[in-house]
């Protein structure tokens, strides 16, 4: 066989961990804390099987739904995201500015397709979602990390990073962002969109989580203070609809959309239009509202029995992150605790978490004591008992 | 600052021109124009009713799972399907030689993703599928053309290619896109051998494999590579990389479609995919696998054939009798296209012009081929218009090219 390109040797390490952490989901003995997943109890399963004996029919949507699409998406979809997603964040978008992809994974492909050449630097949080930095690697891109607080990048760090590097794109989650659970503050939200525009950086803003509050103030998108169609705001409809799904979009300035309908073409043609539709149908029947409360309520629930059981089962050094939203915390532990090396003690627990390690780039400390635990694929009984098995799991590192 | 956009975008997008094809796909949507520009299926075969029950199944059954994240691997189930339908046509393969894809263009995608450093050469056969070219393009591919006839690539031309030394070989054995043609069974087991003694694996592409309307199935380059290596055992661990799709068996809108090739290659791939989509749309994927299940796809592939068979001998049909005499075509015995040649120096592109005024559309040759030629060309589908709509659209087309080629100097 031929060589394969150099670009692929960077994802071999990344690739393991996340292959145990799925052998993990299978297993119905270990209680996983280390997926993504929201909870199984929040998918539309009845409405969305509904929709489907509705309007696939063939004087309804059954035949647009089996043919070719729009490699841009359906426009029905298209306009419910911006009727019941980005207009009420208080941004004007146009059906020219909106774009459906295969989930919101798919808009860091097609934006890294767009921008990013062999060597350009990628300015990211520390820690950051692994996903990602694997698509910019497989770019041949330099993701540099940036110092970040509770509120999200440092932004005298992030400045100083931008006049060393010249990077090309600035990567940043805003709200509840994967891993820490973390949410950048307004002034700071600000401070990023106006460095983009000043120093002449994409500001690729990946805001998955962002419906998910369950507790605070809604924050408005980093793209709302954008004046020069610097930012773009990606974000995916897993989990406001359902992960399986693929579904996701990118808003952005329309020249950005006009070339990435050129990017999509090459890479799969278009979003699968089976989906679209019963997405659309789900927005455009006004099931989404009454379905965010009742999958805000499951994970509200989920992440309160977590955060006490952190608070009562967990030795008093630990440091956790209280999310006021989103899937995830980050607990740090004493620094000489290697989380890597204690998740083969987990395993034998039967309980599994993500180690922080994998969520940490060049340009900052690589912190070993840290996990990252979800709570959102996990009913609250089993929380509890998971995280007693994790608290023995620590103690015995302490 | 505002952005100055075409600036910023990497270099890698100028050659992402917009695609002639979906710039013509705009003309579909004209009620009155007759289009054999585009590739679609007809819409009058899809197997809605069967969809409908299937999803109604499937949320019954599976409604979490079908909902929820999967692995990037692709369903179980539908990857052991496929593996037992591969057996069928004597390819021995196990589920870890089979990856699921979001439609056959992002294999083609993923594969130069996988293979391509900037400036790598690709042989290809001239004219060439073009979504191939637009994925390849991207990662800054370069291409080495072996020129084909009604037969196929012209093997024997392969091996100058071959010292080049590309990246793969890109094949597309059956009914090609654009050309209809079909490679015959020695020049299939030359390929397999020169790319055996060069080192240079195949990408075969086979989207339409089973749509054959009359002539003898031909066995795929895939199984006689494996049986060139006399590989025994049940994991092909060959040379070729097979590609095949649902979109022209069920529906392109499920954007499913799968790859066949030795674990080492899946298990890079799958990376490639966790990186690029996570993982094909799990309902769809359920829903394809219980609409395919029980027999149905085949029983469902039959009618397709007897559909598109009555469609390509209307066209052929009428072809004969409108057509300018200096005018050659293929005749395909499956497929979707057809491919017709106009007298040297009669540019298909100034025909398509007229041939819009006149309600009626093609894709002018020019753009399968990646390094020039073929102005002259023309790809004409059979699939989704309905007799009745092929016979005028013929009717308009020949008019049309009689008097091009009379402003030619023909005639
Ligand atoms: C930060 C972040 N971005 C993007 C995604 C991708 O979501 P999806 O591709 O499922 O829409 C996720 C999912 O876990 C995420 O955490
Ligand atoms: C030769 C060839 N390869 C691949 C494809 C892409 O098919 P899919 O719809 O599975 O992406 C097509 C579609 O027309 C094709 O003709």
């Amino acid at each position: 066989m031929a060589k394969f390109a150099k670009r692929i040797a960077y994802m071999q390490s990344t690739a393991d961990v996340i292959r145990y952490l799925f052998e993990a989901m299978t297993d119905p003995d270990i209680i996983s804390f280390g997926g993504g997943a929201p909870a199984k109890e929040a998918l539309p399963v009845e409405l969305v099987h509904e929709i489907a004996n509705e309007v696939l029919t063939r004087d309804q949507r059954g035949v647009q739904a089996l043919q070719y699409g729009n490699p841009i998406g359906i426009p029905d979809l298209r306009q419910a995201v911006i009727d019941q997603l980005l207009t009420p964040k208080g941004v004007k978008a146009d059906l020219k500015n909106v774009m459906i992809v295969a989930g919101g994974m798919e808009s860091m492909n097609l934006i890294s397709q767009l921008y990013l050449e062999p060597g350009d630097v990628v300015l990211v949080e520390s820690p950051t979602f692994v996903q990602s930095i694997q698509i910019f690697k497989m770019f041949e891109a330099q993701c540099i990390a940036c110092e970040t607080d509770d509120n999200g990048f440092v932004i005298e760090d992030l400045e100083a990073k931008i006049k060393q590097y010249h990077p090309k794109m600035i990567y940043v989650i805003p709200t509840f962002q994967n891993p820490s659970g973390r949410t950048t503050s307004l002034e700071r939200r600000k401070a990023i969109a106006e460095l983009g525009s000043q120093y002449d950086i994409v500001v690729l803003e990946d805001d998955p989580y962002c419906e998910m509050r369950y507790s605070g103030e809604v924050l408005p998108p980093i793209k709302y203070f954008d004046e020069t169609g610097h930012t773009i705001f990606a974000n995916s409809l897993s989990k406001i609809f359902a992960p399986g799904t693929r579904l996701g979009y990118i808003y952005a300035d329309e020249p950005i959309i006009r070339k990435l309908y050129e990017v999509k073409t090459a890479t799969n043609s278009h979003t699968n239009v089976l989906t679209q539709i019963l997405c659309a149908e789900f927005f455009k029947r006004g099931l989404y509202e009454p379905h965010l409360k009742m999958i805000r309520d499951i994970h509200r629930e989920r992440r309160d029995v977590m955060m006490e059981c952190i608070k009562t089962m967990f030795p008093n050094e630990t440091k956790f992150i209280y999310p006021d939203g989103g899937l995830f915390t980050w607990v740090e532990l004493p620094e000489h605790v290697d989380t890597t090396l204690m998740l083969e003690n987990a395993k034998q627990h039967k309980v599994a978490y993500m180690p922080g390690k994998e969520f940490f780039v060049e340009g900052q400390p690589i912190k070993n004591n840290c996990m990252r635990i979800s709570f959102g694929g996990v009913a609250p009984d089993r929380i509890e008992a998971g995280m007693k098995r994790l608290a023995d799991v620590v103690r015995l590192y302490l | 600052m505002q952005t100055p956009w075409e600036y910023r975008f990497a270099h890698r997008t100028q050659r992402m021109g917009s695609s002639v094809i979906r710039e013509l796909l705009k003309f579909t949507e004209q009620p009155d124009l007759i289009s054999f520009a585009g590739g679609l299926p007809a819409p009058g075969v899809f197997p809605v009713e069967k969809f409908q029950e299937a999803c109604n199944r499937v949320l019954t059954e599976h409604g979490a799972q079908a909902l929820q994240y999967s692995t990037t691997e692709g369903y179980r189930p539908l990857r052991e399907m496929i593996a037992r339908h591969a057996e069928r046509y004597k390819v021995s393969v196990t589920p870890e030689n089979i990856l699921i894809t979001s439609g056959s263009q992002q294999a083609l995608d993923f594969i130069g993703r996988l293979f391509l450093n900037r400036g790598d050469y690709i042989v290809v056969e001239s004219p060439t599928y073009l979504g191939a070219l637009q994925a390849w393009n991207a990662y800054g591919a370069q291409y080495i053309s072996v020129p084909a006839d009604e037969h196929g690539m012209i093997v024997d031309e392969l091996e100058n290619a071959l010292r080049v030394g590309p990246k793969f070989i890109y094949v597309l054995p059956n009914f090609q896109n654009p050309s209809g043609s079909t490679l015959s069974l020695e020049r299939r087991k030359r390929l397999v051998t020169l790319a055996d003694q060069y080192g240079v694996p195949i990408i075969e592409d086979d989207p339409y494999g089973q749509l054959r309307y009359d002539g003898e199935h031909l066995p795929s380059v895939v199984y006689l590579d494996a049986q060139y290596r006399n590989d025994g055992g049940n994991e092909y661990t060959g040379n070729v990389i097979y590609l095949s799709t649902f979109s022209k068996l069920l529906a392109p809108g499920l954007r499913m479609a799968w790859v066949v090739a030795p674990p080492k290659v899946i298990q890079k791939l799958v990376m490639t995919k966790q990186a690029a989509d996570l993982h094909t749309s799990s309902f769809n994927q359920y829903v394809t696998h219980e609409v395919s299940k029980g027999g149905f796809l085949d029983e469902h592939v039959k009618v397709i054939r007897s559909v598109y068979k009555e469609r390509r001998d209307v066209m052929l049909e009428m072809m004969d009798e409108m057509f300018p005499s200096e005018m050659r075509w293929t005749k395909p015995q499956g497929g979707m296209f057809l491919w017709g040649v106009m007298p040297e120096g009669v540019d298909a592109a100034e025909v398509l012009k007229i041939a819009i005024e006149r309600k009626v559309a093609f894709v002018p040759g020019s753009a399968f081929h990646p390094n020039g030629g073929g102005a002259n060309t023309m790809r004409l589908n059979f699939s989704y218009s309905n007799p009745e709509l092929i016979r005028e659209g013929i009717t308009r087309l020949g008019a049309t090219l009689k008097e091009a080629l009379k402003k030619n100097g023909h005639h």
